[in-house]
């Protein structure tokens, strides 16, 4: 049997075991076999790397094919999986961050019954199960189950509370606003399906150009493949679901909307970057997307109190990086960011959730401070994880996020204007890093005295994965150095098979040009962290509560939605079932019924008289009417 | 010479009268009377048609049927004196019981 | 010869039918039906039905009329008003329609069958004297015997039912 089905076995069969006796069992084993099917697969995606690289770099792209679904003539849909650089390289993604979050979730979900215990584990494997579904697609059919499975996980654990209503509706919300999405997706792949006769990536992608370079066909697909992406790493118009969706336990947040799933859909992109490339106003659109996306979603984190939104609209921002990069070609750059983004993320949002757990749920940074001395391990990784994420010079975010605006800026398709957004969030970026950790863990506290005191770190599940995830943030970056230093770069060598037929690729900027951004950039970062430092980190720095604002209030989205579309549809719903429904159609019925009734009484009245010389006329005239029926049918040979 | 069609115009006639009658009469009697007139026009017809084609049989439906005539007869006038006994008026139009 | 009263007896049925129809008085339609019976007689003694001719006088003129004539009598017994001539023009037009309707289609059915009316092969002409009764008894009680047997038992039934009025009428 293949290996790649025991890295999408063990997952589903951890959660099929769990979910069904884990309850039974206990949580130590639920938390045991999840663990395990997890630390399984991660194994066995290790020895898929390692088989690829001892290959040749032009066979690195095995198809392995599976259960056929549907044939029908020529036509051939299967559960077929690819097993390539970029495939691999998310699945040791994936289930590496994913163990990590499943260590952490053992200590951090413990209060909970054995029965829910049981339910968030199996929720959790099967997460990881849809996601490795996705990632390791060989064609649409099997990319497109994976994509709704992780947004029915994504709906599952996000309303995991379920006693909150709140949880519930956030749920709901994030599976609809997905759907949207998922619109896009399906009219693609309908689209494709018409053009190439096949839903395989290997017919498909590399025969791109028969769509037609910048034909409006060529658009349209990229578009609304687009949109589908959008819709899961929450860019443009559909972000609205993911600050909802930390609802959600933390370690969930962590995983899903931070690492994982929100990085479909630049997978997605950086996939199908053969069809992208043929429409430049479609890689025109993705990039300007990803851009203004960063910065309205970085200048909504600066404005929040609570922490774990803080973090959601950080993600939104760092999506749109990522998304920025594929929209100018830098498909490299975006997956290398992509890389070192679910390391600090995740590691940001662990963080949060060991805050959460010494101060018994508490979010909001406005009640914190000065926990610097009371939680050390979660606040040196904390740091490490800003510092990254601020974009802190020789920290892994900071090289994939200089990569990415070296190549918009100078790239073969850069646009020094794109660039100019992408820098202005970066500086957005910076300061709110800042406010985040000095508001929690410097200056004077705000908590009463109790639960200061009570404040303390949480075991070795708690510390582990984070120490883990903060060298791996550290570390990250040495995937990527800057080409003008000569030194190897991993990461380029190992996705060149996938990027070969580019043709937005190329090289970045110069040498003097490279070191002079960098210069610019850490002056930048220091420029903001002060200014964090001076407004929040200083003892008795001032505590603002206000939550109004464009920014304060998200930019008003949710309301503009809630006026758009939601009282819209209430107010034709209503409409329809007033005047169409009730007037219409009952009354259609009814009339029906009353002019049954009006007949019968006209009948009755008039005809059936109970008179008997009328009843022979009618059986007079009858028979006539049938005497010359059988004439006309005889064919009237009496007027020969 | 015999000509058949003239034997059923002549049946045709009289039957027609017979429906006229049956449509226009009141009186109970009368309208039975029109009744038979027109089994008569039938047995006429048979009769010419029997002839025409050369077969009895044509006879021995006549005989039939007016057979089955005298027992309607009967029954039909049992009838009407059933329902007009205590009338005075002879009126068919007045016996609507049936309506509706 | 049989053409020339055929001619006589023939309008003579008509100029007998309509009066009957026709007739003020209950009785005048009776008298005049009855002698319409009797021109039909001798149509059928014309065109080789001597047996029926004879059974028309001797059943239909003979027992069903006089049956009428009874009928006519208990009714009329307590001198009752007659009928007022009174019928509604519409009503008499629709029925005139109606009766000319029938006789069209009947005409049109007659046109349409010449080959069917064209004069068979006069083989075995059923008008040779003391052979049509024979033939005849044949027909009905060999050939059709069933039904012959039929028409017996639904005379005794209209027997039954007439009684049954009868007396419904006495107990009431």
């Amino acid at each position: 049997m293949n290996p790649i089905y025991w890295v999408l076995g063990a997952p589903l069969a951890g959660a099929a075991v769990v979910r069904l006796a884990g309850a039974k069992l206990g949580k130590r084993a639920s938390a045991w076999i999840a663990c395990l099917a997890l630390a399984a697969a991660l194994a066995v995606a290790s020895a898929l790397v390692a088989g690829l690289a001892a290959s040749a770099p032009d066979a690195r792209h095995v198809v392995v094919p599976g259960f056929t679904f549907l044939e029908l003539g020529l036509f051939r849909a299967g559960f077929d999986l690819l097993v390539d650089p970029l495939s691999v390289l998310m699945a040791c993604l994936v289930t590496g961050v994913g163990l990590l979050i499943h260590v952490f979730s053992v200590a951090y979900m413990a209060e909970e019954s054995e029965a829910e215990y049981a339910r968030y584990f199996a929720y959790l494997n099967f997460f990881v199960f849809s996601m490795l579904v996705l990632v390791l697609a060989a064609n649409f059919l099997v990319l497109f189950a994976g994509w709704e499975l992780v947004g029915l996980s994504s709906y599952l654990l996000i309303g995991f509370y379920r006693s909150k209503t709140s949880a519930a509706d956030a749920g709901k919300k994030a599976f609809i606003v997905n759907r949207v999405g998922d619109f896009g997706f399906l009219m693609a792949v309908f689209l494709l399906m018409s053009s190439y006769g096949s839903l395989d990536f290997d017919v498909i992608l590399p025969h791109a150009a028969s769509l037609g370079a910048g034909s409006a066909l060529a658009a349209t697909v990229a578009l609304l493949l687009f949109l589908g992406a959008a819709g899961k790493s929450a860019q443009g118009p559909l972000f609205v679901w993911l600050p909802d969706a930390m609802e959600g336990p933390t370690p969930v947040s962590a995983l899903i909307h931070a690492a994982t799933m929100v990085t479909a859909g630049v997978f997605l992109v950086a996939r199908c970057h053969a069809l992208f490339e043929l429409s430049s106003l479609a890689m025109k659109a993705v990039a300007w997307t990803g851009a203004l996306t960063a910065l309205f979603a970085a200048g909504v984190a600066a404005r929040q109190n609570d922490i774990k939104k803080v973090l959601a609209f950080s993600t939104i921002s760092q999506l749109g990086y990522m998304v920025l990069a594929v929209g100018v070609g830098a498909y490299t750059a975006g997956v290398f960011h992509l890389f070192t983004h679910a390391f600090f993320k995740a590691l940001l949002f662990l963080g949060c959730g060991s805050i959460m757990h010494a101060l018994h749920g508490e979010l909001d940074m406005n009640r914190m401070g000065g926990l610097r001395k009371k939680l050390p391990v979660t606040h040196w990784t904390f740091l490490v994880g800003a510092a990254c994420l601020a974009g802190v010079p020789l920290t892994g975010g900071f090289f994939s996020k200089d990569e990415i605006l070296g190549r918009v800026l100078a790239g073969p398709h850069g646009d020094p204007l794109l660039w100019a957004v992408g820098y202005a969030t970066a500086a957005v970026t910076a300061y709110y890093s800042g406010r985040l950790v000095f508001r929690v863990f410097y200056g004077s506290t705000r908590l009463d005295r109790d639960a200061f005191d009570g404040a303390h770190e949480g075991g070795w599940a708690f510390q582990g994965p984070l120490l883990v995830l903060a060298l791996g943030a550290l570390a990250a970056g040495s995937l990527g150095l800057p080409e003008f230093l000569g030194t190897a770069r991993p990461l380029e060598a190992w996705l060149a098979p996938v990027f070969t037929d580019s043709t937005w690729g190329g090289p970045g900027p110069s040498e003097p040009l490279s070191l002079g951004l960098m210069g610019l950039y850490t002056l930048t970062v220091a420029a903001f962290v002060w200014l964090a430092w001076s407004l929040f980190g200083k003892k008795d720095a001032s505590v603002s509560n206000a939550r109004t604002g464009f920014f304060a209030r998200n930019g008003y989205v949710d309301e503009l939605y809630d006026l758009l579309f939601v009282r819209g549809l209430l107010a034709l719903c209503g409409w329809l079932y007033r005047v169409v429904d009730r007037e219409l159609i009952d009354g259609a019925v009814e009339a029906v019924g009353w002019t049954a009734q009006g007949a019968g009484a006209f009948l009755r009245q008039n005809v059936h008289n109970g008179k008997v010389r009328a009843y022979a006329a009618y059986v007079v005239a009858g028979s006539c009417l049938l005497a010359v029926l059988v004439l006309i049918l005889g064919g009237l040979t009496c007027f020969r | 010479m015999f000509q058949v069609e003239q034997v059923l115009v002549l049946a045709l006639a009289l039957f027609a009268t017979g429906v006229f009658g049956v449509l226009v009469r009141r009186d109970p009697v009368v309208l039975f009377i029109s009744i038979e007139m027109m089994f008569n026009a039938v047995n006429l017809a048979l009769v010419g048609l029997a002839r025409h084609e050369g077969l009895v049989l044509g006879h021995a439906l006549v005989l039939f049927v007016v057979a089955v005539a005298a027992a309607e007869v009967a029954v039909g006038l049992g009838i009407i004196i059933a329902l007009f006994r205590a009338r005075t008026d002879m009126d068919v139009d007045r016996i609507d019981e049936l309506k509706g | 010869m049989n053409d020339a009263l055929f001619a006589v007896f023939g309008l003579g049925a008509l100029a007998c039918a309509v009066p009957a129809v026709l007739a003020r008085r209950t009785l005048h339609a009776a008298l005049w039906f009855v002698a319409l019976i009797l021109c039909l007689a001798a149509i059928y003694g014309l065109w080789g039905a001597p047996l029926l001719g004879a059974l028309q006088v001797m059943v239909y003129a003979g027992a069903v009329m006089v049956l009428f004539l009874f009928a006519v009598m208990v009714l009329d017994v307590r001198g009752q008003e007659r009928e007022a001539p009174v019928w509604s023009v519409p009503g008499a037009a629709i029925a005139a329609v109606l009766a000319a309707l029938v006789f069209a289609v009947g005409w049109a059915v007659v046109r349409m069958g010449p080959a069917a009316l064209a004069p068979a092969a006069v083989s075995g002409a059923p008008d040779v004297g003391d052979d049509n009764v024979a033939r005849v008894a044949r027909v009905v009680f060999r050939d059709y015997a069933l039904v012959f047997e039929a028409v017996g038992v639904l005379l005794l039934t209209a027997v039954v039912a007439v009684m049954v009025l009868a007396k419904r009428d006495l107990e009431s």
